[in-house]
Formats: C-alpha cells, structure tokens, sequence
C-alpha cells in the first residue's frame, strides 16, 4: 500500500511511518506541506491512502484536500489534526477525507482509523 | 697482453675485455705520431674508441709531441654486465617463526617452573616469576600480553584460501658489452622453488592453504596440517594453543596455559590448572585437575577421567569415569559419573543426571540443580533488568501524558501535538520491552520441552545434598541407598521432590521448599501477559 504522509513535523511524520510499517507492503512517501504533497502526488502518485495534516505552512491540509479531490476522488484521505472542533471536522469532512484523528492520539487508534478508512474505502469501490 | 706493439706505442686489453690502454714503448718520446694514425690503427683491431677515448688519443699524442712520456691512458671501455638475482620466496603468513629460538632456549626451564607451580596452587595468577603474564582471566582467546612467555607460541595458524606464500621469480640483470662492442652475457638468476605437501595449492606465483590448519614450512617443502599433534606437555616450549583443527596433546597440559580450538581436543594426560576451549569436544582421558583455576568449557561434549575443582561448561553431554569434586559445572546436555560421585560445588545440568553417588558421607555441601537451562537463566539475567527500565519509562510518560489527556480541550496544538509523541514514545517502550519477554518465553519454552528433571543415583545418596528442580528444592538430610530416581512430583496437589527407590517403588518425599532462589518466580512474573498499560508494575 502506498502512502502519502502530509505533515510540516518530521517526528510526526515519523510516528506515522512507525505505525504504518506494521501494515504488510507498505510504502511512505513524505512531504511538509500541502504544496510538497501535491507534487509528490504528481511526482509519485497514484497513492493508496493520504495522511494530512491541517495546520502546515505554504499550503494547509484542507487546501490540499480541496485540491485532491478536484481530480481524485477515490484515494483515501485522513485527517490527522489538533483541530478537534465539530464545525472543524464537518469542514474536512465535506473537502472530501474519509476520515478523521484529532491529536493527541496513540499509535494504535492511527491504526485503528487507517483499518477502518481502508475497509470503508474498499467496500465503497 | 699487447695486441699491437709499434715502434712507437702499444695496445692492452684487459683480461676481460672491458678496458684498453694506450702506452708509449721505449723511454724515449717518438717522433711523428698523430692522433689519427693511433686511432686507426686500434680501428683495425676492431676496438670501439668513443669520444672520450679519442680525447684521452689526442691528449696522449700532444703530450708526446712535447717530448714527454706520458702514463699510459685509457682509450676504450666496455660495461660490465649485470648479473640476474636468484629468485625467492616471500612468507606471507606470520612470521613468528624467528621468536621460536628465544622460546626453545627457556626449553630446558620450562619443566621445573611448571612443576614449581604444581607445588603451589597458591601461585599467583602472573605465573612462575620470569614468565610473564598468562594472560587476562582465562577465557578462551582472552587477549594477552605480546610479552607473555605463554604466549610464545610456535603454531602459526592459517585459513583456508589464505595466501601462504609468494614465489619471487629473478630479478633481470643486463648483457655487458666488451671494448670490441661484443655483448658480455650476464649470469641467469635460478628460480626460487618450493615443494608443495599436503593442503597447499599453488595459483601463478601464490601458494595458498586448502584448509585451516597448522602451515609448516621448511627451506624446501611446504604444508598444512589440519590436526595439530604436540610431541609432548603443553608447557613453555609449546606456549599457548590457539588452533582451528583437532588437537591432541599426548602428555599433560601444565598450569596456566590455554588450548583453544574450533575443533576437538584430546588429551592423554592431564589437564592441569589451564584455561582449555574447544568448539566441539574435549576428551580429557587423564583428568581434570582444576586447582581452583582450571576453567573447561566445550561447545559439544566433555569425557574426562575425573574432574576436580575446575570451572565446566559444556554445551552437550558430560560424562566423567569416576569423580566430580568441587566443581562449578554447567552442562546442556546430561551429565553421567559413571563410576564414582558428584560431591561439592555447584552443578547445574539441563538434561538429567546420572550418577553412582551424590554427596558424601562427611557431609559435603553438594548442590545440583536438574533440568535447569543455563541459556534461560543467562537470558533473564539479560533481559529483566532492560524490561524493568522500560516498563519503568514508560509509566513515567504515560504518567506525564495522562493530564494532557484529561484536559484535551484545553490544550494548543502545540500540547496536542507533544502528548501525541508521549503517547507514542510509551508504546515504543512498552513494545520494546514486550519484544524481550517475547524473547525470553521462546528460550523458556525451548528449555521447557528439552530439559529432563530427573537424577538416577545407583550407589548413594548422602546426606549434605541440596537437589534444585526448577520451582522447587529440597535438602536430604539422611543417607538413601541406590538405586533410585529423584524427580519433583506432585504429592496431594503440591509438587515436593521425592525420591523413589528402583527395586521396590517405594517414594520418599523430601523435605521441599521453594526453589532457593528467586529466579523462577521472577521469571514467571516477567512472562505473565502484561497488564493494561496504566497498571504497569514499576
């Protein structure tokens, strides 16, 4: 699976790629903000799966997302924020994530939330 | 010899051609020659004069137009030829061979120092005075002193593959040329040449081993033994053994002195107070005498005669023909004394024992704790302590983390984002820590299904005798006589060691306790499951 991991922290990002080395065949590729996603995607794409961060410099996670989804609507995306407020998460939610992690968080509710995202996504498609 | 003589002047040539001269005959300057006519003249006998050969012409005939009589000169000169270097041999393995003289000298010595240490086993650990170090501990390949007498060892130690020696072919010399320009031919170098025996092969111009082993080399012949065999004592003139083959040593190896090989060793005498390893066996066929420095260990098995008062480690079967005294032993395998007791010291044996007498009738403390698995003690050893600190770590985030984690509403992003680091630190920690147990439950389990908790004593067991099983032990405290089998068995609902005589069946339950130490409980503690990760014990 590969894996797009959004974040301006490089110790979250490598949080993320511990948690997600436990998944079988698992490939990260990382980017520090929402610009650097975008020509990742362009550079490494397709992905199977985008872990965003919302608060970045340049470019935030949201405007990322919005810019995603312009083409790609398949592609899993998860939020993983500090911004916890409902009006917040329901503004993510209609950008286009799947699904949402709100900081702080243990590794395996990440996990947890990239099993059920990835289930969700599969029995959508 | 002149070659021409006139009237007026002669020509020499050297005996070996390689230098002319010019001389005036008579005491009297002649009248009229040139220098052209000189010149010539010696160009008809076909020698080459060259500029510096005309110069010197030239002066010569201008000296005698002054009515002089000049020395006689050199007028032609040919070039010595150089001669080719014999070809040689280059060592490529360790060239300790030279020290060997100095070791053969204290030769004559060695014998009575050894024997001044056999006297006295209070003898210090530098060894006989003069001798130098032995060496650091005794551990096998322990590094030593270069100094060391022990360590003036005249075994050079190859691999297989190695290059052993390089065949220099003879250094090209040049023709000479004489003073008629005909060459000189130099002398042919021999090509160096060196027989190859047994495990060598020779590849262009290297001569490499075809084994690990012991390399000989003599002025003509060159070999490798794979079997090292010492003509007598392991002593001075021997030094310390380290050797990738089999060894058999037919005498004695003295106190202080390692053996060590990757392979078996036999001894036919005794091994004394001497550090000796072998990867696989060794056969100590007249004893072990330990003196309280004898350190033993053999990665397979180990027969001996007897063993006393030694350090034994072995990683399969023990098998001893009469006695073990006072010995620290620890056997992976199964340990037999077929003929004779185990009294004294510490014997912790994995895989059964059997034995003519435990104990003694004195009374000796004697303990044997059966169907122990040295490897797990040693990894708890390792891995509890390094649990313990992460486990301890990892409370301590959590307990940092868990405010943050009630009052997440109120935290910035920049809190929100530290506990989420704290949070995963403790699961690294805690993941860590689990890896090792995980670890150390294998090598429990491992030991569980291979270990045999049973002692079968044939003569008699005394009195003095503590008998460990794992979880539990028990003291005898009476004489039992032999056959029987000592094994931990429950008896109503509570596992006690007992004894059972063979030609009856009759058991004996022994006065048990908890094992004496409190390895097992901790151990278990550490493989139960771990609790939920707030109640973590410190």
């Amino acid at each position: 699976m590969k894996i797009l991991l959004v974040d301006d922290s490089r110790t979250m990002r490598n949080i993320w790629k511990k948690v997600i080395s436990s998944i079988d065949g698992s490939e990260a590729v990382e980017a520090g903000d929402g610009n650097e996603g975008l020509a990742a995607i362009e550079k490494s794409g397709p992905f199977d799966l985008m872990l965003i961060d919302w608060n970045m410099p340049n470019m935030d996670g949201l405007s990322m997302v919005k810019k995603v989804r312009e083409t790609d609507k398949s592609t899993a995306i998860i939020m993983v924020t500090t911004e916890a407020e409902k009006p917040r998460i329901i503004e993510a939610i209609k950008a286009g994530v799947n699904n949402y992690v709100v900081k702080p968080f243990t590794p395996d509710t990440l996990k947890d939330k990239i099993d059920e995202t990835m289930k969700k996504v599969g029995a959508a498609s | 010899m002149p070659l021409t003589e006139s009237k007026i002047y002669r020509v020499n040539v050297s005996s070996d051609a390689l230098t002319a001269t010019l001389s005036v005959n008579g005491d009297t300057p002649p009248d009229g020659p040139i220098a052209e006519d000189i010149i010539k003249e010696v160009g008809v006998l076909g020698i080459i004069v060259d500029e510096q050969g005309t110069r010197n012409i030239e002066a010569y005939v201008s000296a005698l137009n002054k009515n002089q009589i000049p020395e006689p000169i050199i007028i032609a000169q040919g070039t010595p030829p150089t001669h080719d270097k014999n070809g040689r041999i280059e060592k490529l393995f360790d060239k300790v061979l030279e020290e060997n003289a100095e070791t053969k000298a204290l030769e004559g010595e060695s014998d009575k120092e050894a024997e001044s240490v056999k006297e006295d086993t209070s003898v210090k650990e530098g060894g006989p005075e003069g001798a130098g170090e032995p060496g650091e501990g005794c551990s096998p390949r322990a590094d030593v002193k270069a100094q060391s007498h022990y360590e003036r060892s005249s075994i050079i130690n190859v691999k297989k593959d190695q290059p052993l020696i390089r065949i220099i072919p003879p250094d090209r010399g040049t023709d000479g040329t004489d003073v008629y320009g005909k060459p000189i031919p130099r002398k042919l170098g021999r090509e160096a040449y060196l027989r190859l025996g047994n495990n060598v092969r020779q590849e262009e111009d290297i001569i490499y081993a075809d084994t690990n082993g012991k390399v000989e080399c003599t002025i003509e012949k060159i070999w490798v033994d794979e079997k090292l065999e010492i003509k007598s004592n392991v002593d001075f003139s021997v030094g310390n053994i380290d050797f990738d083959g089999d060894i058999e040593i037919p005498k004695n190896i003295l106190d202080l002195f390692k053996v060590c090989t990757r392979s078996s060793i036999t001894v036919r005498g005794v091994i004394e107070a001497a550090c000796v390893h072998a990867d696989l066996d060794i056969n100590g066929l007249g004893g072990m005498t330990g003196k309280e420095k004898g350190e033993y260990s053999a990665g397979r098995d180990i027969n001996a005669k007897y063993i006393t008062n030694a350090k034994v480690q072995a990683g399969r079967n023990i098998t001893v023909y009469s006695e073990v005294v006072h010995c620290d032993l620890v056997c992976n395998g199964m340990l037999t004394v077929e003929n004779g007791p185990l009294v004294g010291g510490r014997s912790v044996v994995k895989k059964g024992l059997k034995i003519k007498h435990l104990g003694s009738e004195a009374g000796t403390k004697t303990l044997v704790e059966v169907g122990v698995d040295a490897d797990l003690k040693a990894k708890y050893e390792e891995v509890a302590p390094v649990v313990k600190v992460k486990r301890i770590k990892a409370q301590k985030v959590r307990q940092t983390v868990e405010p943050l984690m009630r009052n997440q509403k109120h935290l910035n992003s920049e809190q929100k984002e530290k506990a989420t680091e704290l949070l995963y630190m403790a699961s690294e920690l805690e993941e860590e820590a689990e890896g090792l147990v995980e670890e150390l439950r294998q090598v429990y389990q491992k030991a569980e299904e291979e270990s045999v908790q049973e002692i079968e004593v044939t003569g008699r067991m005394y009195a003095g005798v503590t008998i460990r099983f794992p979880r539990v032990e028990a003291v005898v405290t009476r004489e039992f006589k032999g056959p029987l089998k000592i094994v931990p068995r429950k008896v109503q609902g509570v596992l006690r060691v007992v004894a059972i005589e063979s030609e009856n069946g009759s058991t004996h339950t022994l006065d048990t306790g908890s094992a004496g130490d409190d390895f097992w409980e901790a151990m278990m503690e550490l493989l139960a499951p771990p609790s939920e990760p707030d109640q973590k014990p410190a």
